[in-house]
Parts: structure tokens; sequence; C-alpha cells
């Protein structure tokens, strides 16, 4: 009976363990900021624009994203921050897309022999949200901007469990550094 | 209708030893920098186009297409139809 009730009860406690553990992170060198950065992301994935109806594959849902949100940096630096905002949920919904297919980043994505590509869709959903809840500060929606770095939280984690990036841990601790002063 | 095919990221004397072996009467384009191909976003080797006389892309098969089936001649047929 004993035994029986252990084999029982062994695996909810396994289950149990893992989920309550800290994320594990990968233990990679640190990937520097020179190889991964957004210039880079944005500068593999220039081209023909991806329009949505005509995305198909996980790859033209990754493109889309980067497309958009490329289109979004831009607004973003000019202060076009309405249209930056929709730009950058544009590049959320493609990125979404992305996710439920391949929730794994890479710095070292092999599109075919030969040829690799930074392929970071958490990481960049995470920037996404950092960049859309600075700009709610920015129109006095405190409350608003902090859900979105909230939500970048799960992603960036998420990225750093895959590839531990200089750009990442950057984005990870300024989400931190904004939770802790919007609690102010 | 013109066909081409494109070859990314080999060199001209690559190519070349490969048609000495695998004969082609197809012209193939040298895309020796991979700019067509990163231009068209491929990531799949082969990977075909069908561009209009406009200049759009219309259709892309990934992978090995069928062109013989009905689906590939049907698309042919409608752009081959299309006026200028």
């Amino acid at each position: 009976m004993t035994i029986w009730a252990f084999l029982i009860f062994l695996p909810f406690w396994m289950i149990q363990g893992c989920a309550t553990s800290p994320p594990p992170r990968a233990d990679s060198p640190l990937i520097p900021l020179a190889k991964a950065n957004l210039e880079a992301v944005l500068e593999e994935q220039e081209g023909l624009e991806i329009l949505w109806d005509n995305a198909k594959e996980v790859r033209d849902f990754y493109r889309g994203g980067v497309q958009q949100k490329s289109q979004a940096e831009n607004k973003y630096r000019e202060k076009s921050y309405s249209e930056a905002l929709k730009l950058y949920d544009k590049s959320e919904e493609f990125f979404l897309v992305v996710l439920k297919y391949i929730n794994h980043d890479s710095c070292e994505y092999m599109l075919f022999e030969g040829t690799h590509i930074l392929f970071l869709p958490n990481l960049l959903m995470a920037d996404n949200y950092l960049k859309t809840g600075r700009i709610l500060k920015e129109m006095s929606r405190d409350s608003s901007a902090r859900r979105k770095w909230k939500s970048a939280l799960p992603y960036i984690q998420q990225s750093l469990r895959c590839e531990r990036t200089e750009w990442g841990l950057a984005i990870e601790q300024e989400l931190n550094s904004l939770l802790e002063s919007s609690k102010r | 209708m013109v066909l081409f095919r494109v070859n990314t990221k080999e060199s001209r004397e690559t190519i070349q030893k490969f048609l000495e072996k695998t004969p082609s009467s197809l012209p193939i384009l040298l895309d020796e920098k991979n700019k067509v191909g990163k231009l068209l976003g491929v990531w799949f080797h082969p990977t075909s186009y069908l561009v209009d006389t406009k200049g759009m892309l219309r259709y892309r098969a990934v992978g090995v297409a069928e062109w013989a089936g009905i689906e590939a001649v049907s698309i042919v047929d409608r752009l081959l139809g299309e006026k200028q």
C-alpha cells in the first residue's frame, strides 16, 4: 500500500518541483551585443514585405513580425507614438503565430546549409512590450505601461532560457527596474 | 513564359562542375552573395517563384514542386491567360 501510494504521488511531487524552481538559464557563454542586436535582426529580414494574408509558413510570420517591428522602430524614433503602437501590435500578431509553433530562441538558427540567422521571437516580443510600455508611460497611461512590462517578463525569461544574450539580459534588467520604479 | 534557375551562395566553378554531371538546358543565374535569396526571404532549397508580367510574385512553392500536377498547371495557365 505504501509503495503504491509512493508511486502515485511521485510524479505529482516531481511536477510541483519543476514548477516552483527558478527558471533555468542557458548555460552557454554570454552572446555579446555585437552579435545579437536589433540592427542585425532587422537587417537580416529586409526585403520584400510579407503581407499578413500572404504569410503561410512559420518563417513568413517571423519575417513579417521583424519587418513590422522595423517600421515600428522608425516611428518610435520619430516619436510618432500612435503609429508606432499600431505597428508594434501588428509585429506581435506575427510573432504570436511563430511562438505557437516554435517557442525557442536561437542565435544560430539554420535556414539552409551555411546560412544562419538570429531567430529570437521571444526576445523581440519582450522588446516590443518594453517599448510599447515606454510609449504608454509617455502618454501618462501608467497602469497600461506596467501591464505591458509585466507581459514582457515571461518572454524574456523564455528567451534567456534558450540563449543567454547580453541584449536579453539588458532588456530583463530594464523591465525589472521599470516595474520596481512604477510600484512607487 | 521564361524559366530561370537561381543558384545562391555558390561559385561559378562549383555550378559548372555540377552541370558537367547533371546537364540542364535552363539558364542559371548566379546569386553568390545571396542578394536575391535575402530579398525574397528564401529559407529552403529549392523554392520556386512565379512572377507575372508586372513583376509581381504570384506563387511560391517551397520544396520540390510537381509542375505537371493539376494545381501547378492551373496556376500557370491562369497566369498565361492574363492580359499583359
